[in-house]
């Protein structure tokens, strides 16, 4: 309960103006990255945001190498394309069959994180690095957000909840039945490109905020939680967009009270939100057990007749 | 005035180096309800991909309703096995089957009053209107099946592909997707259906088509179903297939 008390006080003391544009920033941030989350989790590719902001990093490097300062246009740019080719990677060791989805998507990160590292090694002989403060792009500053980055994470919110919601339909069916939706005539792959856009974006613009290590759990645990607390998909990601916002909130008060980080207290709220969730969904769950053992989709209905002498299936 | 739903031609379709498909040819007439049968891996469910635009043959040519496949996508409706999805999703039935209005909406139009009622017709017709709101996870196989007939349904096809709908479905749906089935063709709808079960395929089907990788044998069940054309696809299977067809023990 420490993280309502901290909320409270923040509130009730005066707020340091500085903190206005940090907590803006990562509520803002926390809608957009957890209502894409809830997407990919339900597409059973969350650790996708993870391999794309690990391998985010390395372009980030090299866009500094190549322009010697701190080049925010040019450091995006790198961290873009780095990550792009890394999803093209993976879809293409994941494709030859003999290299699985999962193992691809782990041999991409380690190979970019190991890029990273290299390039991070020749630049700590340059003090201009240091000075750029790249490290903060690793494990997430989010303290350093200034008033004048509001207007980017607006525009990521907006586009995240504009595109989602334009083409709904299109999401949902592609993500419950993808050969369904290709035998609809619907073009499948502009969709897969479109949600990999945004996710690499999410994930490069959410780099100095989060940092490299926790973006995935900002893109996962909003739509994991809500899992426990809705059967519409609909209602899944309205959901863990608003649970990303209020942990961008909360986690940043709390963290402000207490002097944390803010990025990992987020993650550490996030999983107690979590957890909490998963309490609540147990606890419904045994109650309704109680009062109707046997509901009708999971009991098992017996055949009404002996069915004669079924053929052994053939296969 | 062309006389086929589906005709199929010089099809070959490999995964890797291995042919799933080996010059196909075949022909399916309007109005019928055809049983696509064969031992596994004999390219069955590969053969209404393929129809579908799922898979790119490595060769042939297939044509719905006498043109190819893209002009006539919005008259086939296919149902595919019900293991091929995650039914742990957060949707309930009418979510489900009213995805198959989809294809007739635009990107960002929503279903209007008519889906929604054709979707409510056709819950009704496979029996689960009373199941309209419960989450898809809760449901069992056989009602799963039923939702995906639905959707089907919603599609409004002149020509349904179905793979293994008989799999795992308890007895009242299988007579239920049978009947279901049987009203659709004398409607005037030609269906195709993928099929494991070789006692009950001259009881079911106007024709057969029997698959291994090549086509062995297609038309009246009677004529596909020899002892040569099942020796053929089922090898030395075959005499424990042929006891029980003849009702031997």
């Amino acid at each position: 309960m420490k993280a309502m008390d901290g909320t409270i006080l923040a509130i009730s003391y005066e707020i340091n103006p500085a903190l206005v544009s940090v907590v803006l920033g990562t509520a803002l941030l926390g809608l957009a990255t957890g209502a894409l989350g809830s997407l990919a989790v339900l597409r059973r590719n969350s650790l996708l945001g993870d391999a794309l902001s690990h391998a985010a990093y390395p372009g980030l490097l090299a866009g500094f190498l190549l322009s010697g300062t701190k080049s925010v246009g040019l450091m995006v740019l790198g961290a873009i394309l780095a990550a792009a080719m890394a999803l093209y990677l993976t879809n293409l060791l994941g494709k030859g069959g003999r290299v699985r989805p999962d193992a691809a998507l782990a041999l991409v990160m380690g190979c970019f994180f190991g890029i990273a590292m290299v390039l991070q090694s020749h630049l700590q002989q340059n003090p201009s690095a240091a000075q750029a403060g790249l490290k903060d792009y690793l494990f997430g500053q989010a303290g350093l957000l200034l008033e004048e980055d509001i207007p980017l994470l607006v525009c990521l919110a907006l586009l995240v909840l504009f595109v989602l919601g334009w083409g709904w339909s299109r999401w949902k069916i592609i993500t419950f039945d993808r050969s369904h939706a290709l035998s609809l005539g619907i073009h499948v792959p502009f969709w897969d490109m479109l949600y990999s856009f945004l996710l690499i974006l999410s994930v490069v613009i959410g780099l100095q905020v989060a940092g490299v290590v926790l973006m995935s759990a900002l893109l996962v645990m909003p739509g994991c939680a809500s899992r426990y607390w809705t059967t519409r998909m609909s209602s899944l990601v309205t959901l863990s967009g608003i649970t990303g916002a209020f942990l961008g909130i909360g986690g940043t008060f709390t963290a402000d009270e207490l002097s944390w980080p803010p990025g990992p207290t987020i993650v550490l709220l996030g999983f107690i939100w979590l957890f909490i969730s998963y309490g609540a969904f147990e606890i419904r769950r045994k109650k309704r057990a109680l009062r109707q053992p046997f509901s009708p989709g999971n009991s098992f209905t017996p055949p009404p007749f002996p069915i004669p002498g079924k053929a052994p299936s053939n296969g | 005035m062309n006389t086929l739903a589906l005709e199929v031609e010089d099809l070959t379709v490999a995964y890797g180096e291995n042919p799933a498909l080996w010059d196909v040819d075949l022909k399916v007439p309007k109005g019928i309800m055809m049983g696509l049968i064969g031992p596994n891996g004999a390219g069955k469910s590969t053969l209404i991909k393929t129809v579908m635009g799922l898979i790119r043959p490595a060769a042939g040519t297939v044509r719905v309703f006498g043109k190819p496949h893209g002009e006539s996508q919005s008259r086939v409706a296919y149902v595919p096995q019900r293991s091929s999805v995650d039914w742990d999703f957060p949707a309930t039935v009418k979510d489900v089957a009213l995805m198959g209005s989809y294809g007739r909406l635009g990107w960002s139009t929503r279903p209007d009053r008519k889906e929604h009622k054709n979707t409510q017709d056709a819950l009704e017709r496979v029996g689960l209107s009373d199941l309209a709101n419960r989450p898809v996870h809760q449901l069992s196989g056989g009602q799963q099946q039923r939702v995906f007939l639905a959707r089907a349904l919603v599609q409004k096809a002149d020509l349904y592909l179905l793979d293994e709908p008989f799999q795992g479905v308890d007895a009242a749906t299988e007579s239920l997707i049978l009947d279901l089935l049987r009203s659709l063709r004398s409607a005037g709808g030609t269906i195709v259906v993928v099929h494991h079960d070789l006692q009950t395929v001259a009881d079911r089907f106007d024709q057969a088509a029997l698959l291994k990788v090549r086509l062995v044998a297609s038309g009246p069940v009677s004529e596909v179903l020899t002892t040569a054309n099942l020796q053929q696809a089922y090898g030395i299977q075959a005499t424990s297939l042929l006891a029980i067809r003849d009702g031997t023990p």
